[in-house]
């Protein structure tokens, strides 16, 4: 689980996990309140709910703004995520 | 009939809170830990009947706090529940006998649902 200083392979791997959980962990909080919200009717969720929901939004989006920053700063990295983007048929989602 | 007790796993409070609003307080009894060293001192403290493990955590990867679990008891019921998709992650949980691998994001009714099934498996 250490060690990936020296081996980018490895250093990329654990990258990708870092930003795996950086963006699936609020819209799993996101995701799984608006299922409860709408499978349950009970006021103390509902509060709950809308706190996490905002609180989840919020993380999300400086996590956005965090790769606005990268691309600015990289425009090349921009170039690449969308070439790998279209590559693997991620971007059919407009 | 007597409650359940649940230990939930993870670093994250939102992801606790999702979990606290999923189980039915008149069912369930929830206990929390927030890092893997604290599951160890939660199992000092009494019996559980399932658990629900984050993966990526400070101190104790959930790799290791699943094999410890296994080794005290291979009859609890395990299910990791992690931001990580890719498939080797699924392969080490299913290599450490984890009973389920949800991803994040996840449903919390099918979450439900699997703890209902394991813990129905459990008591046949």
């Amino acid at each position: 689980m250490s060690g990936a200083e020296g081996d980018p392979t490895q250093a990329a791997a654990v990258a990708v996990s870092e930003l795996a959980h950086e963006l699936r962990t609020p819209l799993a909080a996101i995701v799984g309140f608006a299922e409860l919200l709408r499978a349950r009717d009970d006021e103390r969720l509902r509060l709950e709910a809308a706190d996490q929901i905002l609180a989840g939004t919020t993380r999300l989006s400086r996590v956005v703004d965090e790769f606005v920053t990268v691309f600015e700063a990289d425009p090349e990295l921009a170039a690449r995520f969308f070439d790998v983007r279209a590559r693997t048929a991620l971007g059919g989602g407009k | 009939m007597s409650q359940k007790r649940v230990l939930i796993v993870d670093d994250d409070e939102a992801i606790r809170s999702l979990l606290r609003m999923t189980f039915p307080e008149d069912v369930y009894e929830l206990s929390e830990a927030s890092d893997g060293d604290q599951v160890l001192k939660l199992l000092e403290g009494g019996p559980i009947d399932i658990v629900i493990l984050d993966w990526k955590m400070p101190r104790r990867h959930g790799a290791l706090v699943l094999d410890e679990l296994k080794a005290r008891d291979p009859e609890l019921p395990v299910i990791v529940l992690t931001a990580e998709g890719r498939d080797t992650h699924r392969a080490l949980a299913d290599e450490l006998r984890a009973d389920a691998f949800l991803q994040k994001p996840f449903s919390p009714l099918e979450l439900l649902a699997t703890v209902e099934r394991l813990l129905a498996t459990k008591s046949d």
